[in-house]
């Protein structure tokens, strides 16, 4: 199972990311939306960190946090959002699911490469 | 009668005293019962009545609190078990009560009281269950109500939705209509959110009136309501669904049907309230009742206690007669029973005056501030209690003796002069060392006293005060050996009194620590508070002298508000603390709502958050701003972002630097102004400056031509194209020769639209804007030239050595031109030689001096293309060329040698591989006809790429697509066509196939031509080698004369 999981329903979103992770020698998996990231979740336990978007059908980001943590009681795994808007109650509810940390897109890896390294190893 | 002898008369005696004694004791027992009989009474009545009526007045009060709870209850719920207590409290009462009623039956007086307390008793429970049952109808008519407008709500909840789906409907050709309808819709929805307000409005009202107009109310809104549906409907019944427009009629009417019922909010907002009314009035009444019953009880107990008073005198006049029916015996009995009881009575009495002083004491103790009043005080009070007049306390001084610290009656003693004793020495001492009181009644009479000289006997006291077994100090007191009365009691009193002032004597100097430590705190603290002032100020001064708006983002996007004053210059206001930082910064800026909104998002999922959110985000945070303010020039700010990290790794805050870089950016531009400036002097000072004037000769030439060539051009025309193309390529070409890197760079930029102007077909013919970057190639060489004569105070055109007179320069070498007749001797003919070609250097060179320039730049271009530097052999015998065809020969062998290097000469590893030497070579012979001037130039590359220039041509359209291929000889000649270029990639450095046609042109123009000679070789090969040809006429060249040399 890979070290880190992406998970975006837009395509362009998941190849920037996870080309970008490639090249700094991470393993990389993706996922299109909720349930794909839940099944792939529930496959593999090795998955240190999970990058999210947050709007996605079938099921969004914060709900599939709250599943990861609840249902496959993984409260290991460090879970970071991406997002494109700023409201409250979202991060409240993400604080409430255990999600580490906010990126606002869009998604600059040079700038977030040192973070993503420490959630990975540590 | 017998004379009885003393003994008889003794036992008589005592028989009589036995008998009398006998008398009066069965006496005595008759009246003991009798006390008792009254005592028995005392028990039956009085003290029962006591009781009971004190268990009655409590449950009453239960009751009272019960009902008070139960008025304050807020739902129904809560008051069901306030009620039920309430109940199950009157039960408990009547119980008590009834009890009560037995217990003062046989008393009339009473009696009367009790049926009082019962009336009272049976108003208030009536008025407090009917105060219970008003206060369940107002809840539960709260719960209707609340119930109603829940429903109101939700019903007009669902019209919305209704009509929103009308509002939404598309239709592509009622785009009109579904503007105007939703139009409609919207002042509906007002409409109908007001009823949602009004039925709230009621739900909170306590104004009777209010209610009575509701109904009225609601239905005006909903018939305003129904119009604004109906308008709206009547369009939209032309194309839309009807089921829509039923739907929406459905929960009209279902609202319209709520708020107009009967059973509805209004009529159930008025039920509350009056039920509350009557609630209140219930609860007002009933306490009135109870008042008045507690009264009653209250007199059932004074009644009561009367009783027991009677009672109390009825015992008291039976002791009477028992003590007058008992004779002297009796009283001797009872006095000594009197005695003992009032010995006990006193004992008791005493006990309870000590306890009455000794808290008295106690409290005087505990409310002295200080050592010496808690001394006196308790001087005082011993003196009272035990009758002495005269009293120390001793307690230990720095040298560790016992002190007198007070004195009753006060005396001053100085300091210097100390009263102490020592332990173990007189009764103090005894007391001290053994740490137990002890009193001498009579100091004459103990030998343990140390008497003064002349010293009447006194009573003594000494209590050594002791804490925790550690002796602290002692008090010594005397008197009169008749004033003082010590009994044994009093030593208890005595310890409890030391025990007191020792915990007070330990709590004052407790005190006086504590007081001491705050002192020196508060000390510290103004310390500290003084230093945090000066920090503060120190800051404070930073903050308002510095040049860089600093200033803080705290949580929830405000600045703090220190901040630097510089700020309020930048941003020419004085409103910034506690803003929001979006206002300030962007207000007045020029970036778009995207940009300024994930700024705004990033801060705000930074600020407060872990410091992994700054590496994520801090990418968005703005790094320049342009301000726009009115009557200014726009002003240049750069910011940075400093998150500042607590050891939590939160991001409290965020630092923001600002700095307004207008003027220093407008100096780096003047500074590269005139690095720029420089620049172009050393590129012109690099190269002659005749060649210089040549060059902006030249290039103006072209410009010019290129100028009258658009102003003249009507349409895009190919050939036109063609020739700008090529004019602006040559200038560009020389402007690399001399590295005039600025005018290089503005004609690539010319020559570049031309090329797409040919390449593309939309592109139209723009004139004014072709003129317009033509004038910037203009000016670009007018710069150069600007600089050279301004700076370098040269003029282009000027040669720069010493002027000659043409005229005569030529007629000196026609004369020694002549002179080729004539033989001259060795020595003579080189000197007239050198002389020739010196004057004849005025106005012609050597082909090597002409384009020494070219060679430099082919070579430097071998070097950028990563090939080997060429050797270039020009061998062109005593041929001198004229100044007015230099620049065509540099043109010429510009393009030429450039594309030998470019395209022929190849990279070291394929030379290597044919085994070729790593640098190329280019031999140059020039040879002569009558009428021209041949330079043959030779590359010893790979050759022209025949196949490739097929292709291209078939691409040009010159062949058919699947048309033979013509001899090579043919397909060579095809470079000299226009749009031609071989080269894949077109770049300022590689040439773009119009090369060798604006050669041509050239040399054709100034009556010589060019042509390129395929060597021997295979046909139809890809490469093949060849000989370039550049012919000149005769005359723009000036061969030195042959001399002939005498011999």
């Amino acid at each position: 199972m890979a070290q880190i999981l992406v998970v975006d329903d837009s395509a362009a979103i998941r190849n920037e990311v996870e080309s970008f992770l490639k090249t700094n020698n991470f393993t990389v998996e993706t996922a299109v939306d909720g349930v794909d990231g839940l099944n792939k979740m529930k496959a593999g336990r090795d998955t240190k960190l999970v990058i999210s978007d947050v709007n996605m059908p079938n099921m969004d980001g914060l709900t599939m946090v709250e599943k990861i943590r609840g249902e496959l009681g993984n409260s290991g795994v460090h879970i970071i959002m991406l997002t494109t808007e700023n409201d409250p109650n979202m991060k409240n509810r993400g604080k409430a699911a255990g999600v580490k940390g906010w990126i606002v897109k869009p998604f600059n890896g040079a700038a977030a490469l040192g973070a993503i390294q420490k959630l990975v190893s540590g | 009668m017998p004379t009885l002898s003393f003994n008889q008369k003794v036992w008589a005696g005592f028989i009589v005293i036995v008998v009398l004694l006998t008398i009066s004791g069965l006496s005595s027992l008759w009246n003991l019962f009798s006390i008792d009989g009254s005592n028995a009474r005392v028990n039956e009545v009085a003290v029962p009545v006591v009781r009971e009526a004190n268990q009655v007045q409590i449950e009453l009060l239960k009751l009272a609190n019960l009902s008070a709870l139960g008025f304050n209850a807020l739902t129904a719920d809560e008051i069901k078990p306030y009620r039920e207590k309430f109940e199950k409290g009157t039960e408990n009462f009547a119980r008590l009560y009834e009890a009560l009623e037995g217990t003062t039956a046989s008393a009339p007086a009473m009696t009367e009281i009790v049926a009082n307390v019962d009336e009272n008793y049976t108003a208030y429970i009536g008025g407090v269950r009917e105060m219970f049952d008003a206060k369940e109808a107002v809840l539960v008519a709260k719960e209707k109500a609340d119930a109603d407008v829940e429903e109101i709500i939700e019903l007009v909840g669902r019209l919305s939705d209704a009509m929103a789906n009308i509002m939404w409907y598309e239709s592509d050709d009622h785009m009109d209509d579904m503007e105007l309808i939703s139009g409609a819709l919207n002042q509906a929805e007002t409409l109908f959110l007001n009823v949602i307000k009004q039925a709230e409005e009621l739900q909170r009202t306590t104004d009777q009136a209010r209610l009575e107009t509701a109904h009225d109310d609601f239905l005006f809104i909903m018939e305003e309501g129904r119009r604004w549906l109906d308008q709206a409907f009547v369009s939209f019944k032309e194309f839309g669904p009807e089921e829509m427009i039923n739907n929406s009629n459905e929960k009209y009417d279902a609202i319209l049907a709520g708020v107009t019922k009967e059973e509805g909010l209004a009529k159930y907002k008025a039920e509350q309230l009056k039920a509350a009314e009557l609630a209140r009035n219930k609860l007002l009444e009933s306490k009135d009742s109870v008042n008045n019953a507690v009264e009653g009880l209250d007199n059932l107990l004074a009644s009561a206690d009367d009783q027991f008073s009677r009672l109390q005198t009825e015992l008291n006049s039976t002791l009477d007669f028992g003590i007058k029916s008992a004779g002297i015996i009796m009283v001797v009995l009872l006095a000594l029973a009197t005695q003992n009881f009032n010995s006990m009575r006193m004992a008791i009495r005493k006990k309870m005056d000590d306890l009455a002083q000794l808290n008295q004491i106690g409290g005087t103790l505990a409310a002295a501030r200080d050592q010496s009043t808690a001394l006196d005080a308790v001087l005082h009070s011993m003196s009272e209690k035990v009758g002495i007049d005269r009293g120390s306390v001793y307690l230990f001084n720095k040298e560790n003796q016992l002190e007198a610290k007070a004195f009753m009656p006060p005396m001053v003693v100085h300091k210097a002069d100390p009263i102490t004793f020592e332990m173990g020495k007189g009764i103090l001492g005894k007391a001290a060392e053994t740490k137990k009181s002890i009193f001498v009644a009579d100091t004459s009479r103990d030998k343990g006293y140390i008497a003064k000289e002349g010293e009447t006997p006194r009573a003594l006291l000494c209590v050594p005060l002791v804490d925790k077994d550690v002796l602290i100090g002692a008090m010594n007191f005397s008197g009169d050996v008749k004033n003082v009365a010590f009994a044994d009691s009093d030593y208890e009193f005595v310890s409890s009194v030391a025990v007191s002032l020792v915990t007070t004597i330990k709590n004052i100097r407790m005190v006086e620590v504590i007081e001491e430590h705050n002192r020196n705190l508060e000390k510290k603290v103004e310390q500290r508070t003084a230093a945090l002032k000066q920090k503060n100020d120190d800051i404070a001064n930073m903050l308002s002298n510095m040049h860089q708006g600093l200033f803080t983002i705290v949580e929830g996007g405000q600045i703090h508000p220190e901040y630097a004053a510089y700020l309020e210059t930048i941003f020419e206001t004085k409103s910034i603390a506690n803003r929001n930082f979006t206002e300030l910064l962007f207000e007045n800026s020029r970036l778009s709502t995207d940009i300024i909104d994930s700024g705004t998002t990033a801060v705000a999922s930074i600020v407060g958050e872990d410091s992994m959110m700054y590496d994520f985000n801090s990418h968005l945070l703005v790094k320049e701003i342009t301000l726009q303010f009115p009557n200014m020039d726009d002003k240049l700010i750069e910011l940075d972002w400093d998150p500042i990290i607590d050891e939590d790794d939160v991001v409290s805050k965020l630092m923001v630097t600002v700095r307004d870089v207008t003027e220093l950016k407008a100096l780096e531009a003047e500074a590269e102004g005139q690095k720029q400036e420089l620049m172009i002097i050393g590129e012109i000072l690099a190269i002659d400056g005749d060649k210089f004037s040549e060059f902006v000769e030249g290039s103006e030439e072209f410009v010019d031509k290129c100028r009258s060539l658009i102003e003249q051009t009507k349409d895009k025309n190919p050939d036109t194209l063609a020739e700008l193309f090529r004019n602006m390529h040559t200038v560009k070409g020389n402007a690399r020769t001399y590295g005039f890197k600025h005018i290089t760079e503005t004609v690539h930029e010319v020559e570049n639209t031309y090329d797409r102007l040919r390449k593309e077909e939309e592109l139209g013919w723009d004139p004014q804007s072709l003129l317009g970057e033509l004038q910037q190639a203009e000016e670009a060489i007018k710069r150069y030239s600007g600089i050279f004569s301004e700076k370098l105070g040269r003029i282009a055109g000027e040669s720069a050595g010493p002027s000659l007179d043409p005229e005569r320069v030529h007629a000196l070498m026609e004369k020694i031109s002549g002179l080729v007749n004539t033989a001259l001797p060795e020595n003579v003919v080189s000197i007239v030689k050198d002389t020739y070609e010196t004057l004849a250097a005025i106005e012609a060179k050597p082909l090597g001096d002409v384009i020494s320039d070219v060679v430099d730049s082919v070579q430097t271009l071998a070097a950028e293309l990563g090939k080997g530097k060429p050797k270039v052999q020009i061998d062109s015998g005593d041929v001198l060329i004229r100044s007015h065809a230099h620049n065509t020969l540099v043109n010429t062998f510009m393009h030429v040698m450039r594309n030998a290097v470019d395209h022929g000469i190849e990279m070291p590893e394929e030379r290597a591989e044919k085994g070729k030497p790593e640098d190329g070579s280019i031999k140059i012979t020039a040879s002569q006809t009558d009428r021209l001037i041949s330079f043959a130039i030779q590359d010893d590359g790979r050759g022209i790429a025949l196949s490739k220039v097929f292709d291209k041509a078939k691409q040009l359209g010159i062949y058919d697509q699947d048309a033979p291929r013509p001899a090579d000889q043919d397909i060579a000649n095809l470079i000299f066509s226009s749009g031609f270029s071989t080269a894949d990639e077109v770049s300022e450095i590689s040439g773009r196939g119009v090369g060798m046609d604006a050669v041509k042109d050239f040399l054709n123009k100034a009556g010589g031509g060019i042509e390129v000679v395929l060597d021997e070789g295979t046909e139809n090969a890809d490469f093949r080698s060849f000989t370039t040809y550049i012919h000149l006429p005769r005359d723009l060249c000036l061969s030195l004369p042959e001399f002939a040399i005498a011999s």
